[in-house]
């Protein structure tokens, strides 16, 4: 018979999926905003969330400042110096993981 | 058991409180620390018993890098070339993040870290209302007492100041003249066959005449100018056109500085003072359009949004600080001292015309003659309709554009892969982090 979970275990996947989906969020309007503010081309086959955004030349270090202050004005995070240059800040999923462990808890659900 | 080592010397301190000048010595481990400290910064002292403090100016004005070597060692530099030298490659560094204070035991760990940026500094919108004449009268009172301090403090030392002719550095050669009685100016121009002296030169020799000061006139060819390159790129810790391009009009003026005072006394070397920063306070810059391409390419921001873009990525500016200290100079920056009347500025103030201006005029009154007030901005980087292309169109016409200096500074940094040097600098700042924490990945 399979493991039963326990309330709290219950209780713990339901938070981990709540938290996929506020990620999911994020990430959807930081794809927008990328794809406008930086004229990506909808059939381009190589952009997608898991890209590294400046190995691909998709941002560069002025573009992100503006994806900063997106991200500073639609979000109300600033996105700490040792997470800017880190490998997860690549990309639009690693940042909407960056940006959802920044936001308040009441924010982020 | 792992160490702290520093390599080298580190960038002089030039800080102040808003009262008091705070220079080498003065912020070491175990003294207080002054609420308010703005001003260049740095330091990586121990207090000979194992406990070091590591700090960086809120602005970022002074540099240092670090990373581990073979032996779990920190290897500490004010160049990220020394690490390299060191066996420490350009890719496991770090900067220690700009206006960090740490304390740290190497035996025990990092104990303890905070920032000296004040939290308003990050704010982006500010609907409020200027006092264009209270802000003015802030940074008049602020850079006086600066500049009056330092003076006092270094009596004996040769003190120029960069003369470009524009309204921020004419505006600290009005004031400094008081308190440096021997101040020279500096004023750079690009030699061209068959064209005159630039606007800049033009006006600077018009200006020191006005103020009463000697004028070094520093004119060099598009050779020695870009003779210049490898040490821009190494002190000046960038690639990036614009800081690069700066950094050569520095490194100029610099050389021929050093000409003029090649043996000063060992206390006293010579003390440069600029009018970098204000640009950055005040969100005045434009790209610019050369050729047909456009350069020097500026983040779509406005207000504060871009003043505050600016000033954060003055991190990744060593253009002054750093390619000066090449030749054995010190520059000072005395608008960092008035920083905060700066970014008091609402969004209002960034909207309106003439800016610049009218707060000039209001900091600085009739101590700045009135044609530097109706003068058109002028760059040395651009050059002007009398003088032809400056250093922009020189570094075209050589094929020093974007790509070369990026493959330049990569392999001066023992590292070939220039396509990754955005791991290094992004969005104007440095890979940082705290040493002896699990920050650093």
């Amino acid at each position: 018979m399979a493991d039963v979970p326990t309330t709290h275990e219950q209780g713990d996947a339901a938070a981990d999926t709540e938290a996929a989906a506020s990620v999911s969020a994020l990430a959807d309007r930081l794809e927008d905003f990328v794809r406008s503010a930086f004229a990506v081309d909808p059939a381009d086959p190589w952009f997608d969330r898991d890209v590294d955004l400046f190995d691909a030349g998709y941002v560069d270090s002025v573009g992100l400042t503006e994806l900063l202050a997106f991200i500073a004005e639609e979000f109300g995070v600033d996105v700490p110096d040792d997470r800017l240059l880190s490998d997860d800040f690549a990309s639009i999923h690693g940042m909407a993981q960056v940006i959802g462990q920044a936001l308040p808890a009441t924010e982020s659900r | 058991m792992s160490g702290i080592q520093v390599l080298g010397e580190l960038a002089p301190t030039f800080a102040w409180d808003g009262e008091k000048l705070h220079l080498d010595g003065d912020l070491a481990p175990g003294t207080e620390l002054p609420a308010n400290l703005r001003g260049a910064a740095s330091v990586a002292q121990t207090d000979g018993h194992g406990r070091w403090r590591l700090l960086r100016d809120p602005l970022g004005l002074n540099k240092i890098f670090w990373g581990y070597d073979s032996a779990g060692d920190v290897q500490m530099a004010a160049r990220p070339a020394t690490l390299v030298d060191a066996g420490i490659p350009l890719t496991e560094q770090y900067a220690i993040p700009p206006g960090c204070v740490v304390e740290v035991e190497p035996a025990t760990g990092c104990l303890g870290s905070r920032s000296l940026m004040p939290e308003r500094w990050r704010r982006s919108w500010d609907g409020g209302q200027v006092d264009l004449n209270r802000v003015g009268g802030i940074i008049r009172d602020q850079l006086e007492r600066y500049l009056h301090a330092l003076a006092e403090a270094f009596p004996d030392a040769p003190a120029f100041v960069c003369l470009s002719g524009g309204l921020d550095s004419s505006a600290v050669a009005a004031l400094a003249r008081r308190w440096f009685p021997r101040l020279v100016a500096v004023s750079f121009d690009l030699a061209r066959p068959g064209a005159g002296a630039s606007e800049d030169r033009v006006t600077a020799e018009r200006l020191a005449r006005d103020l009463g000061l000697s004028l070094l006139q520093v004119t060099v060819t598009e050779d020695e100018l870009f003779g210049h390159l490898d040490t821009v790129l190494l002190h000046g810790i960038d690639w990036r056109d614009f800081n690069v391009h700066a950094g050569l009009v520095n490194a100029a003026l610099a050389s021929h500085i050093r000409g003029v005072c090649a043996d000063p006394a060992p206390t006293a070397p010579p003390l440069v003072l600029t009018g970098d920063l204000a640009n950055e306070f005040l969100a005045d810059y434009e790209p610019e359009l050369h050729g047909g391409v456009t350069y020097y390419g500026m983040p779509r921001l406005t207000g504060r949004r871009l003043q505050r873009s600016l000033v954060t990525g003055l991190d990744t500016s060593h253009r002054e600080v750093g390619v000066l200290a090449a030749w054995g100079l010190r520059a000072v920056q005395p608008y960092a001292v008035a920083v905060d009347a700066y970014m008091s500025l609402p969004d209002a103030f960034f909207e309106s015309g003439y800016r610049k201006q009218r707060l000039c005029r209001a900091a600085f009154g009739e101590a700045v003659p009135r044609y530097v007030y109706e003068r058109r901005k002028s760059r040395a980087q651009i050059g002007g309709e009398r003088s032809g292309g400056g250093v922009l169109a020189a570094a075209v016409s050589r094929g020093i554009d974007a790509a070369w200096l990026r493959r330049r500074f990569a392999e001066l940094h023992g590292d070939a892969d220039a396509s990754r040097l955005h791991r290094f600098i992004r969005a104007g700042r440095y890979r940082s982090a705290i040493p002896f924490t699990d920050q650093e990945r």
